[in-house]
């Protein structure tokens, strides 16, 4: 457990500083795998081709993978590091405030955090400055569990990521090991979230938090930021968004349906997943009178029997709909902004387009499409998926690996912003 | 069995390997430290033995694998040199070298 005094003299930084070495570690154990196939393995494949040859070049192949397996693993000791400093830099700042607040009240702050008035004999009479003293006590208070929350969940990761070295099957390193490192980054923003105060003490703190704070909290964690009483309503407003769509919905939902294989008619469902949450979310279906789901510029489903096989064969859906390069087009023909990446939101989509060769599609093409539901103050895209079903996992943290096993990759943001 | 093998081309791989293995080496070793001090800097916080743990853990496995990289280096330049005297004994003894580095 975190205390006063120990949140209050931490040095986040710290934290930051070590997660950028980690990063160069990954980057170098990444260029390893690299050079071991390039300048090892493919080199005997020329030069020994023999069956001892073979067996040379296959063991540096799986020397090149456990490099490769520790870049996944080294990249998910990042993540946890990222979150680390991001949200223990947030809760000290909320502890700093609220100390501030009470000092400006009046009060003093003692060594382990116990806040009492400069002059106790005014606050028996007085209920304003009780009311104000035990308002500052459940900052602080506050302040010092999210701590011990976001401490709790970044040191089980990094035991976690201890007991992980040697894993040497690099799928399960990136679908395992790393996709929970990147959905523990997420809860560690969570963790900064004044969850369980009520509405007085919610207000107070968000009153403290300057406007870059706020964004952070708004880009990592919308849904729990909007569903904390005592967030101004203009702000639950902007979370929303204003476009056509209720973005803080369409979160909510993939959070809540990434593994739900009942959504999932088609061989591949990335597309569907994404056009069932838009229409959860509000967005209106579009289809002309005359041809329905036919229509190459409509966007929609026609009546769904609930019977898989059906649904998937009787041509009750639009292209648009349940094709990635379809979904995009049409959303960037119809309102949808491009957006950079560094601007990204939650509650956009993310388009993975075929850059080069050896791709599952023509360059130019997009082959797969996700919902974007967090963006961590480190700047990683964190996005939600069918086909394979997955939770906030990390753009930073997997596109190294995609880029490996599918050739180069564009990452088009789009956000749908329907004109019709 | 006959040998189908470049000695000069396979022994230049082994270079090679010995190279990415000391570039690793080089560019690797000071990276550890700034963990160490994140834990010392942040006194009380369960995450700093955490990840001094994690630190001491893949401090050792990426020696592992640099030293194996320099242990495939060494193997394929040991092959390559057998070769020159190339009879069934040089084809056993390539079988040693390529079991001893590859740990099979």
């Amino acid at each position: 457990m975190v205390d006063f005094a120990q949140l209050r003299d931490a040095k986040p930084d710290l934290w930051q500083t070590a997660a950028d070495d980690w990063l160069t570690l990954a980057k170098e154990a990444e260029q390893s795998a690299r050079d071991i196939y390039d300048n090892g393995a493919s080199a005997l494949d020329e030069h020994w081709t023999d069956q001892v040859g073979q067996h040379a070049g296959q063991t540096l192949k799986d020397l090149a993978n456990l490099f490769e397996v520790a870049a996944v693993e080294i990249r998910a000791v990042v993540s946890t590091l990222d979150g680390l400093a991001d949200a223990a830099k947030l809760a000290q700042s909320s502890l700093h405030s609220a100390v501030d607040y009470a000092q400006r009240s009046g009060m003093v702050v003692d060594g382990s955090g116990h806040v009492t008035m400069s002059d106790p004999r005014t606050m028996h009479n007085d209920p304003d400055a009780q009311q104000l003293r035990g308002e500052s006590q459940r900052l602080i208070d506050e302040a010092v569990a999210e701590a011990t929350r976001i401490d709790q969940d970044a040191s089980t990761e990094l035991n976690r990521l201890k007991d992980a070295v040697g894993v040497t099957d690099l799928d399960k390193a990136m679908n395992e090991i790393g996709a929970q490192a990147s959905q523990n980054e997420v809860k560690l923003m969570a963790d900064a979230l004044p969850t369980d105060q009520d509405a007085q003490t919610v207000a107070a703190w968000w009153n403290g938090l300057t406007p870059q704070q706020r964004d952070e909290f708004a880009r990592a964690v919308p849904v729990q930021l909007y569903d904390l009483n005592g967030i101004p309503q203009d702000v639950k407003d902007q979370l929303k968004g204003n476009y056509g769509y209720d973005r803080v919905e369409l979160v909510r939902w993939a959070q809540a349906n990434w593994d739900n294989k009942d959504i999932d008619i088609f061989d591949n469902n990335c597309t569907q997943f994404v056009s069932t949450g838009l229409e959860h979310a509000g967005m209106k279906q579009t289809m002309s009178d005359w041809t329905g789901t036919f229509d190459d510029d409509g966007w929609g489903h026609g009546g769904q029997t609930g019977w898989d096989w059906l649904d998937k064969h009787d041509h009750s859906h639009t292209d648009s709909w349940a094709s990635a390069d379809a979904n995009r087009n049409f959303m960037v023909s119809h309102g949808g902004q491009t957006i950079p990446l560094n601007q990204a939101r939650p509650g956009d989509i993310v388009y993975f387009e075929q850059a080069g060769p050896g791709g599952p599609t023509d360059p130019g093409k997009v082959h797969h499409a996700a919902i974007v539901t967090s963006v961590t103050p480190d700047g990683d895209i964190h996005y939600t998926q069918h086909t394979d079903s997955r939770l906030n996992v990390s753009l930073n943290d997997r596109l190294p690996h995609n880029e490996v096993t599918e050739g180069d990759q564009n990452i088009v943001i789009v956000r749908p912003h329907p004109n019709y | 069995m006959v040998i189908a093998m470049d000695p000069g081309g396979v022994s230049a791989t082994g270079d090679d390997l010995h190279k990415i293995a000391g570039d690793a080496g080089t560019r690797t070793k000071g990276l550890f430290a700034s963990s160490d001090a994140a834990a010392q800097g942040n006194q009380g916080w369960a995450s700093g033995p955490a990840l001094t743990g994690c630190k001491t853990a893949w401090q050792d496995q990426l020696g592992k694998l640099i030293q194996k990289t320099v242990q495939a280096g060494d193997g394929l330049k040991d092959s390559a040199g057998n070769v020159a005297g190339t009879d069934q004994e040089a084809e056993n003894r390539l079988d040693h070298v390529m079991h001893d580095w590859s740990g099979k």
